[in-house]
């Protein structure tokens, strides 16, 4: 039987075009678009926002997670991200900028409403952000700060 | 498939870099394959041109009196902007000051963008040398250096030196024609309590700059290119309006003469090597 820690997540992408990489995953599959789209508008988004939208989901679905062990009812749950790099100018290869194209920061706020008071939030986002892949990773190489806002 | 031809362009802010994507892909369909170098300042840029790591460069007009300079003025300008053509820069006070004549500033002072903004400092601190002015010596000055480098591409210096003047602690600020044009309609200055002093001579300002040697059947198929480019047509309206743009008209060199004696004057590059 093999160790828990050997267990591993597969994704395959595949070019379509100078716009598109379609990815698949186990029966799912979606397009990326690019690395780090700057246009108002674009057929795909961007590798950046599937990052942050992927830390998104997991925190919600971590969040209701621990409430569900709890038996606690969520009633709503939402999360306003924003993603910034350390340089996006050295993503976009200008000569002379210094720094790296890498995540240096996520800001956010994550509504919640929930049966529960403030001191049993607090936990259950504690264990939510303790529990959470994405979080755990990027919070070693990024400055994370998503607060946890209670709503009627 | 054509060899590209390399233009070099100094961004400091993102969004610039779509504006080149349009640009390039624009090009591409017409047969006229270029590519685009960033860099992050116009040091480098007019660097990269002098060596032949690029082609073409699109130059602030420091950077083109600066090849005109290195290359022992074996340069040409190809193309402008019709927004290039003829810009002047207002000295602004608050209305109601009691200063009505450029002597007036005597003592007094004044307000600019970055060290090497032709719009913001360069070419009013000339205007006002014309007058008899020289700061240091007759007036204060209070310079805003944002992003150096960037020829004051970057309007924060400019800015800054508005809002020292709407602070009380200048007594005049220069601004850009389009600026101030942007800034009394948007709000961002109250135009019923400050007043245009005086203009300085018309000058140009961005051009695309080629070396002598660049051959001139290419920098003609390249410049024919660029000219199909039509504000009637949707597809390029966009760009051309981030790009602060209605038409690109030839690219003429008698509109830098102001800048070509300030720099001069004011010992510019002397000061900067």
């Amino acid at each position: 039987m093999p160790a828990a820690s050997d267990h591993s997540w597969a994704v395959r992408a595949r070019r379509i075009g100078p716009d598109e990489t379609r990815i698949y995953v186990r029966n799912h599959l979606f397009a990326v678009g690019a690395q780090a789209g700057l246009r108002d508008s674009d057929a795909h988004p961007s590798a950046i926002e599937y990052l942050l939208g992927a830390l998104a989901g997991d925190l919600l679905r971590g969040l209701e997670t621990e409430m569900a062990r709890r038996q606690v009812a969520l009633h709503a749950g939402e999360i306003n991200l924003q993603g910034r790099l350390d340089n996006v100018l050295v993503h976009l290869g200008v000569v002379g900028e210094s720094g790296h194209a890498g995540l240096a920061a996520v800001s956010g706020t994550f509504y919640v409403s929930a049966d529960a008071d403030a001191r049993a939030l607090a936990e259950i986002w504690q264990a939510t952000l303790d529990r959470s892949p994405l979080f755990q990773t990027l919070s070693r190489c990024a400055a994370l700060d998503i607060r946890l806002q209670a709503t009627p | 498939m054509n060899k590209p031809i390399l233009v070099g362009a100094v961004i400091y802010e993102p969004k610039v870099a779509v504006i080149w994507d349009t640009i390039k892909q624009f090009f591409a369909a017409e047969g006229c394959p270029i590519d685009y170098v960033f860099y992050s300042n116009y040091e480098l840029q007019v660097r990269a041109l002098l060596d032949g790591h690029i082609d073409i460069a699109w130059n602030s007009p420091l950077a083109w009196v600066d090849v005109v300079r290195q290359s022992g003025g074996r340069c040409r300008a190809l193309a402008m902007r019709d927004t290039d053509r003829d810009r002047v820069a207002n000295v602004v006070v608050r209305a109601g000051s009691g200063i009505r004549a450029p002597g007036d500033l005597r003592g007094k002072v004044v307000a600019t963008g970055a060290l090497d903004s032709p719009q913001a400092t360069l070419i009013p601190l000339q205007a006002l040398r014309r007058h008899g002015l020289v700061p240091g010596r007759d007036f204060k000055l209070r310079r805003f250096d944002v992003l150096v480098g960037k020829h004051g591409d970057h309007i924060g210096g400019e800015r800054d030196a508005l809002r020292c003047l709407q602070h009380g602690e200048a007594h005049a600020a220069c601004v850009l024609d389009l600026n101030w044009r942007r800034w009394t309609a948007d709000g961002t200055v109250d135009a019923a309590q400050f007043e245009v002093l005086f203009g300085t001579p018309a000058f140009d300002h961005c051009n695309f700059t080629v070396l002598e040697r660049f051959p001139q059947q290419e920098a003609e198929r390249w410049v024919k290119t660029l000219f199909r480019m039509s504000y009637d047509n949707p597809a390029h309206r966009e760009m051309m309006d981030l790009e602060g743009l209605t038409a690109w008209l030839p690219g003429r060199t008698t509109g830098y003469q102001t800048l070509t004696e300030a720099v001069g004057d004011q010992r510019f590059f002397e000061q900067s090597t």
